[in-house]
């Protein structure tokens, strides 16, 4: 309920929607160790494959709110791997050592495909 | 859209690109490098201000210097204003003594005055100081009298005749009675309706005989009124220059006051709306932490697989960074290969035998 009426009011600008991504992607990781995730870049885990339907039926409703649906438009573009790779240098450096020091950029490419899906999925939700 | 709500929402594109954003020292003030543009923004939009400002009164100062040296009267623009410039130049001390004079005697010598002005630009002489002698002359004469003055006068100028410079002001008066009496002699001399040619040749002996003018042939007196003329000349446009430097100083301190005031100004709204975003954007960090952490807890309750995997086999290595100390998780320990420190973002050479 919370989440619900806080992406809503949040989403009025855009660099909220960025935080509040950022934040949520922040909560999703805390619980995850540097051996856990190159665990799953080494199985090219699917991000959004993993997800249970409850949650992704959830994110779904989220990308029909009107005020969500505009923000991620405008700001698709922005919102990808290197801003991503930068916000894990900031808030969990472990994982980011871990996505930057993959031998010849095998992480990246894996976060990249990872973050397409998930817009993609976003997308179709509309 | 006002300039800061404008501000605002470009200033929002931080976090989105929150390359620089600084958390640990500017935990309420974050800055970034859009901050930094937007402020380089400002202080060019303002500067740019202040030139164009500049220009306008350097463009303007420069054609008051230009009319002072094409040797327009540097007092012509009050002349106009005080509705005195009838294109002869008149004095106040000449108005006043012209109105002195009666309806009749007034036209004769303004009419005269007129012609001989005339009769300088044709010739492209400036006798200078004729009008005094023409008033005083017109208090004392009739309108006939001064009808052959002028003649006489415009007569000289047209045969070369040069006056001598402005006497100093102590011995105006000397002179002028002096050549006062002459002109009387001459016109009391000068039948009436008599050679005009005639009469200028007289004046001109008579008048170089009493030392009141000079011919042209005569160099040296003539070149030293010239250089008092000229000296007499840069003085004034020095003078004007000083008066338009003061001026211009002036109106640059009242420009660096007023760019101080609007800086000030600006900073202060900057702050408020720096302060007003951070707290949101806490907010909305707040706001997906605790939702990702509602889903957490959700997953754990019902049972559910995890995100990622819990699998910890990945070989991992945990080395120092030569240039921060920070601790720099290097998977694949077994592959020799440049690494990158994410905390100080220095690049290294990663070799296996240092495991």
């Amino acid at each position: 309920m919370l989440s619900r009426f806080a992406v809503s009011l949040l989403m009025e600008s855009d660099k909220e929607v960025a935080e509040f991504i950022r934040g949520y992607m922040l909560g999703r990781m805390s619980k995850v160790t540097p051996a856990m995730f190159a665990q799953a870049i080494r199985d090219d885990t699917a991000l959004w494959g993993n997800l249970p339907q409850g949650y992704k039926n959830f994110l779904k409703n989220i990308a029909k709110n009107r005020i969500a649906r505009e923000a991620f438009l405008r700001y698709e573009r922005k919102i990808n791997t290197n801003l991503i790779i930068q916000w894990f240098k900031i808030d969990r450096p472990d994982l980011a050592s871990i996505i930057l020091n993959w031998p010849d950029e095998g992480a990246i490419r894996w976060l990249e495909k990872n973050i397409n899906e998930i817009k993609q999925q976003f997308k179709n939700s509309f | 859209m006002s300039y800061q709500e404008k501000k605002r929402r470009v200033v929002s594109m931080d976090s989105i690109l929150g390359v620089e954003t600084k958390t640990a020292d500017n935990e309420k003030h974050p800055t970034s490098k859009i901050d930094e543009y937007l402020d380089d923004i400002e202080a060019l939009e303002l500067r740019e201000l202040k030139q164009l400002k500049l220009r306008s009164l350097i463009e303007q100062e420069k054609k008051k210097l230009a009319n002072i040296l094409d040797g327009e009267d540097i007092n012509s623009s009050t002349n106009v204003r005080n509705g005195r410039d009838n294109g002869l130049n008149l004095s106040l001390e000449d108005v006043r003594k012209l109105s002195e004079l009666d309806e009749e005697k007034k036209n004769a010598v303004l009419a005269t005055y007129a012609a001989i002005k005339a009769a300088e630009k044709s010739s492209g002489d400036n006798i200078g100081g004729v009008l005094p002698l023409l008033l005083a002359y017109g208090q004392t004469h009739g309108t006939n009298d001064i009808a052959k003055f002028g003649e006489v006068i415009v007569n000289a100028i047209q045969t070369g005749m040069q006056m001598n410079a402005p006497p100093e002001e102590g011995t105006q008066n000397v002179k002028d009675q002096l050549l006062l009496k002459a002109f009387e002699k001459l016109t009391e001399k000068a039948p009436s309706g008599g050679d005009g040619g005639k009469d200028a040749l007289t004046l001109i002996k008579e008048l170089k005989e009493l030392g009141l003018i000079k011919l042209p042939t005569e160099e040296k007196p003539s070149a030293i009124a010239t250089e008092e003329q000229r000296l007499q000349s840069d003085r004034t446009i020095n003078l004007e220059l000083m008066k338009l430097n003061k001026q211009t100083e002036l109106e640059l301190k009242k420009l660096e006051k007023e760019f101080q005031l609007e800086m000030a100004k600006l900073n202060l709204e900057k702050a408020k709306s720096d302060a007003i975003t951070s707290g949101i954007l806490r907010l909305a960090n707040a706001a997906g932490r605790a939702l990702a952490q509602g889903e957490i807890q959700t997953l754990q309750e019902t049972g559910a697989e995890p995100l990622v995997a819990t699998n910890t086999e990945a070989e991992i290595v945990h080395q120092p960074c030569p240039n921060c100390g920070k601790d720099i998780a290097i998977p694949e320990p077994s592959k020799a290969r440049q690494i990158t420190c994410p905390y100080c973002n220095a690049s290294l050479d990663w070799t296996p035998t240092t495991v």
